[in-house]
């Protein structure tokens, strides 16, 4: 497995990762609906994001009605990214 | 379900079962599909509506009418307001009862309805016209054939995305919210009359708050703030600042969030095979964000263009681009209005606003038209001018 950050071009902050606070999602939907790469996925009462998809544009972030999302450092050393999609729940340790 | 259908409709809230009432009024076959687990549920809505459009659709049932109102009140953020009859009668509905209702109906009619089942996909022919989807239905995969699939999957639509009609406007053109069922208000809500609160700066940026009675004691009570806005204060960080002050002790028996577009109908709402209708289509009205009446409508104009255009065996975009066009003369207008008010009262400082809404609440309202409502307001506060102009080219005031 390979670190897809250091592959893709299209991240508008290698450094930054999106972050999913499980405790405050609501599952509302909202920042799906503004994902320009389609990277968010909503299934059930389980919102994902697919790491290797976002952008990091942080526009989800801005539309979510609790907060619950956010763009964080990613972690020094990088850690391998698992395939998508997948959640970000418990992965940063910000 | 069978292996084919005239329309597929991906979406059972109010546009989508429309869609399939008038659909199946035309004697086409119908397949509507619901992703979640039970039609209506969760609500993500301030539940009020015109009553005159759903009652085009199917009969009165007392079980969805949670409540009539009577008047709004629009409060400045000192707690100053004006009062204003609807300008058509306004009622509050248990959305989950409706939406089922409203389904029912469209089964009643013979439309095939089921829950739980996901449209996952798009198929297309050989031109690349659309004709079916891929659903997924307690656990299982199946492909579906259609001769037009009509998208009602909302805001966070992937159907209309999937088909290539769906923009993603600006995040100033977006509302995003949060609501919550407040209970124990008795005493402290006027059951008759629909309150919105507007502070750009001190209660909600870009956005308004609500309270919308459902009975004596228990309101629906939210928030919308233009999403460019919405940090460092998140939309649940406002609404709870207004209950601690204006219901305080007040129970949250449910909370519901969601966003919304408010930039008015898409300008492409068809392509080969498809038709987008309600909130997929940005059919909700880009001032209130109110779209359970007009989505509604939405539908039935694009059953109206697309029943004659199965039965002539026509469904290219080119044909049915006719529904854009009777969307457009309909309301375009009054959306830009709507939309250019929007952006007048995001724009005005709160110090404007609330001299505006001293200066209303001193006028008759109730015996003056708008034009002279208008003409009164401009007289105290001349520097509207300016922002006035763009209401009238945009249609809305003193044509």
């Amino acid at each position: 497995m390979m670190d897809i950050r250091r592959l893709d071009r299209t991240k508008n902050h290698p450094d930054l990762l999106l972050h999913i606070d499980k405790a405050l999602c609501l599952a509302c939907g909202a920042c799906v609906a503004v994902c320009p790469p389609d990277a968010l996925f909503l299934q059930g009462l389980r919102l994902t994001v697919d790491q290797a998809t976002c952008t990091d544009c942080d526009r989800c972030a801005a539309m979510c009605p609790v907060g619950a999302l956010s763009l964080v450092p990613v972690s020094a050393p990088l850690v391998p990214i698992p395939p998508s999609p997948i959640s970000s729940n418990g992965r940063h340790s910000s | 379900m069978k292996a084919q259908y005239d329309v597929i409709i991906a979406g059972a809230g109010p546009a989508g079962s429309a869609a399939a009432i008038r659909a199946a009024e035309a004697g086409l076959s119908v397949l509507l599909l619901e992703k979640r687990q039970e039609i209506g549920v969760p609500v993500r809505c301030g539940e009020a509506t015109d009553v005159k459009t759903p009652l085009r659709f199917m009969p009165f049932d007392p079980r969805w009418l949670h409540n009539r109102i009577d008047h709004f009140a629009v409060y400045n953020a000192q707690g100053e307001r004006v009062v204003v009859p609807p300008s058509s009668e306004t009622i509050i509905v248990d959305r989950r009862v409706f939406d089922q209702a409203l389904a029912n109906q469209a089964s009643a009619l013979g439309a095939d309805v089921y829950a739980s089942s996901t449209v996952i996909g798009l198929l297309h022919d050989e031109h690349g016209t659309v004709c079916g989807v891929r659903l997924k239905q307690f656990g299982t995969e199946r492909a579906v054939r259609a001769r037009l699939v009509i998208a009602a999957d909302g805001t966070e639509s992937q159907v209309a995305r999937w088909a290539g009609l769906k923009t993603i406007p600006p995040l100033a053109d977006y509302y995003t919210g949060i609501q919550f069922l407040l209970g124990n208000l008795r005493g402290r809500i006027d059951p008759r009359i629909c309150e919105y609160h507007i502070g750009v700066e001190s209660l909600a940026p870009g956005g308004y708050l609500w309270v919308f009675p459902k009975s004596g004691d228990t309101a629906n009570v939210g928030v919308v703030i233009a999403a460019d806005r919405a940090r460092p204060i998140s939309a649940r960080a406002w609404l709870e600042r207004f209950v601690a002050r204006r219901c305080p002790g007040a129970s949250i028996l449910s909370v519901m969030a969601g966003g919304i577009p408010i930039t008015g109908a898409l300008k492409r709402m068809t392509t080969d095979g498809l038709m987008a209708v309600g909130d997929a289509a940005h059919q909700a009205d880009p001032l209130t964000a109110g779209g359970i009446g007009l989505g509604m409508i939405g539908a039935e104009m694009a059953m109206q263009v697309a029943a004659p255009a199965l039965q002539a065996g026509d469904v290219s975009a080119r044909r049915l681009q006719a529904y854009e066009r009777l969307w457009r003369d309909q309301f375009g207008r009054m959306h830009a209005a709507l939309y250019n008010m929007r952006r007048i009262l995001t724009r005005m400082t709160e110090t404007h606003f609330d001299a505006l809404v001293r200066t209303a609440a001193a006028m008759p309202l109730e015996t003056m038209s708008l034009p002279d409502i208008v003409v009164g307001l401009l007289k105290n506060h001349p520097g509207l001018l300016l922002e006035a102009r763009t209401l009238v080219s945009t249609g809305l005031l003193l044509k």
